[in-house]
């Protein structure tokens, strides 16, 4: 089924369109949304509420450009506002800076995929937005400032240390002998963790 | 400033990466999307609570029209007033006209003031001071008169023959109608009972119940009890970890309530309470890493460097749960009554309305999950009961405090078929607040 006619059907309220629509997308955005997220909790509650509001201002979307592109558009917008909250600064405290264990875990070899995705999470948050937003997505200083309410300049200068941070520890990872300095996560839990229900 | 530049082309692909997306998340969105409805949850809660303040509006309605029975008999007494000519009387008043209107008023606020509060000597002569206190034709020396006839210990022989109950009462304060107002004293016979017409007025401590409905205030504390049990015995393990592993602290509660006393001193009650009980669990990983960032500063207080090093070790999370229930909860007991403090024992069962769980929990491969958005707790919990014994105390004619320690129950597990542990809990709750007496 083309986009555009299941858009319409979305619109006519079948569940079954926004279920093929969640499954089309929903692989591309949470990937987007483990970027912008510090652990894999937050990337899932973002790409909820992304796709809730998508769903909810389907009537608004009008077919002149991608709907993938706009979709892309709310989820950042979503992910932006969940940075921005002050609970989730709140939260930045000791281990809260890592993401999950489980995550973390899975960044073994040097600039791996997941090594790489772990070393965006943990950039600091204003870093991590800066970063995403100039380098991966493609947006300009002046659109970024516009998005997050800061400067131009403060969104250039959050670039410079965020790719700084990001060249010193890709450069620890590629380079043997320095273990402090090499984000080497923690193995795989054992089955002797304990497991908490569910 | 190159090799910055370069570290982008690291990341450049992650634009058109793919995740795969976990199972439970399109549950979750299709329950927020198309599930009940905040807005629904909510009218039924509003619902709830205006059935509740009707009920106690028809209530309170109904007391005023029982009070209105008595007013034949008074009318009866006022209606002679006219027709005869007034006798003066001993201190000045206004006149006869408009004193028959303000006597009639001041009577009849005398007797119904006198079923909403408890029948305690003390409090019927402040009920008596008021009525005098509030018509301005008694003028000043007609109240100590009064108020000298109201508080006069009572004649047990006269009070013998009198008729039982509220006959007796409005019988009574009829026959003391020329006694409150002098003026109309050369009209009436002579009663020949005293004031007041209980014998039990002398200072005994049994006390008469005034049949009385009320509302209440109220707020406390709650400390809950979690229980834990395995849906298949190859759980037992996870029941016994949750049950070691969480413990509850102390919550809040607060609530508004409607209730009824009946003179025999059976009561009953009606209202909406909100309870939000906490529970904490700890969570150990035996190997993490922690990152330490150490800014270094100059003496002026500028960044100037930055350390970031990382350590192994354990992981100790410290998560907080709330569960939060509104309920109705409705419930009956007896009052017993002292000349200032009541007590009461009641028992009761409370609907509930809404169960909500925020916080979060480990899953099976050990990531931590929030609770939000995931079907594992139930939206209603059924029913729940309790027991509770209320101490209470008058400040005044219709304000009282009380404090109410309650035990309650919630046999209905909270949990929902996607857990492998039936959650239950029992509260021990401590409610403080005011009442006021209609």
């Amino acid at each position: 089924m083309d986009e555009s006619r299941l858009i319409r059907e979305c619109l006519a309220n079948r569940k079954g369109a926004y279920k093929e629509l969640f499954r089309r997308y929903s692989g591309k955005m949470l990937a987007l949304c483990r970027r912008y997220a510090r652990h894999e909790m937050e990337a899932e509650d973002m790409l909820q509420d992304a796709f809730i509001k998508a769903f909810d201002n389907l009537k608004h979307f009008r077919a002149t450009g991608s709907f993938e592109g706009w979709l892309r558009r709310i989820t950042i917008n979503t992910a932006i506002k969940y940075c921005q909250r002050k609970s989730f600064s709140k939260e930045l405290t000791g281990y809260e800076h890592l993401p999950d264990a489980g995550q973390a875990a899975k960044a073994g070899d040097a600039l791996s995929e997941e090594f790489l995705m772990y070393l965006i999470q943990s950039l600091p948050d204003g870093y991590r937005l800066v970063f995403n937003l100039y380098a991966i997505e493609g947006y300009s200083h002046e659109e970024i400032a516009a998005m997050l309410g800061i400067s131009a300049s403060t969104s250039r200068s959050q670039l410079v240390k965020a790719r700084r941070m990001l060249q010193m520890r890709i450069h620890a990872a590629e380079t043997p002998g320095k273990p402090h300095e090499k984000t080497k996560p923690a193995p795989p839990l054992g089955d002797d963790t304990p497991v908490k229900a569910p | 400033m190159k090799d910055d530049r370069n570290v982008d082309a690291h990341f450049k692909h992650f634009r058109d990466a793919e995740a795969k997306t976990p199972m439970h998340l399109w549950p979750a969105i299709a329950r927020r999307m198309w599930g009940p409805s905040r807005h629904r949850r909510y009218l039924l809660l509003w619902l709830a609570g205006a059935l509740v303040l009707a009920g106690g509006l028809a209530n309170y309605a109904g007391r005023n029209g029982r009070k209105l029975s008595i007013h034949p008999m008074v009318k009866d007494a006022a209606s002679i007033v006219p027709v005869a000519p007034a006798a003066k009387p001993k201190t000045p008043v206004a006149s006869s006209a408009s004193a028959e209107m303000v006597v009639v008023s001041g009577v009849e606020r005398a007797q119904a003031l006198q079923p909403a509060v408890p029948a305690t000597h003390r409090r019927r002569t402040i009920a008596a001071k008021k009525a005098a206190a509030v018509s301005p034709v008694h003028g000043s020396s007609t109240v100590p008169e009064a108020d000298a006839r109201i508080t006069a210990p009572p004649d047990r022989s006269a009070a013998a023959q009198q008729p039982k109950g509220r006959r007796r009462v409005a019988h009574s304060t009829l026959a003391s109608l020329p006694r409150l107002v002098p003026h109309l004293a050369g009209q009436q016979p002579e009663p020949s009972v005293q004031w007041p017409p209980e014998a039990s007025c002398s200072g005994t401590r049994k006390i008469h119940i005034p049949a009385a409905a009320y509302l209440e205030l109220y707020a406390g504390g709650t400390k809950a009890e979690m229980f834990f049990e395995p849906k298949a015995p190859e759980y037992k393990a996870l029941a016994r970890l949750r049950d070691s592993t969480e413990r509850a602290e102390w919550g809040s509660l607060a609530g508004i309530r409607l209730g009824y006393t009946h003179k025999s001193g059976l009561s009953a009650r009606a209202g909406l309470m909100v309870q939000r009980m906490r529970a904490v669990f700890d969570y150990t990983i035996a190997q993490d890493e922690k990152m330490i960032i150490t800014i270094h500063r100059d003496d002026s207080g500028n960044i100037i460097g930055r350390d970031t090093t990382y350590e192994r070790g354990m992981r100790h999370l410290h998560i907080h749960n709330k569960y939060t229930t509104v309920d109705v909860p409705l419930s009956i007991g007896y009052i017993s009554s002292g000349k200032q403090v009541q007590l009461g024992l009641f028992v009761g069962a409370a609907l509930n309305m809404k169960f909500d769980v925020r916080g979060k929990y480990v899953d099976a491969i050990g990531t931590i999950r929030s609770l939000d958005g995931q079907a594992l707790y139930k939206n209603r919990i059924g029913v729940s009961f309790f027991g509770a014994v209320q101490a209470h105390y008058f400040l005044a004619d219709r304000w009282g405090v009380f404090v109410e320690p309650q035990l309650r129950f919630f046999p209905s597990d909270f949990s929902t078929a996607l857990q492998n542990t039936r959650h239950k809990a029992a509260t021990f709750n401590v409610l403080g607040g005011l009442r006021y007496v209609f």
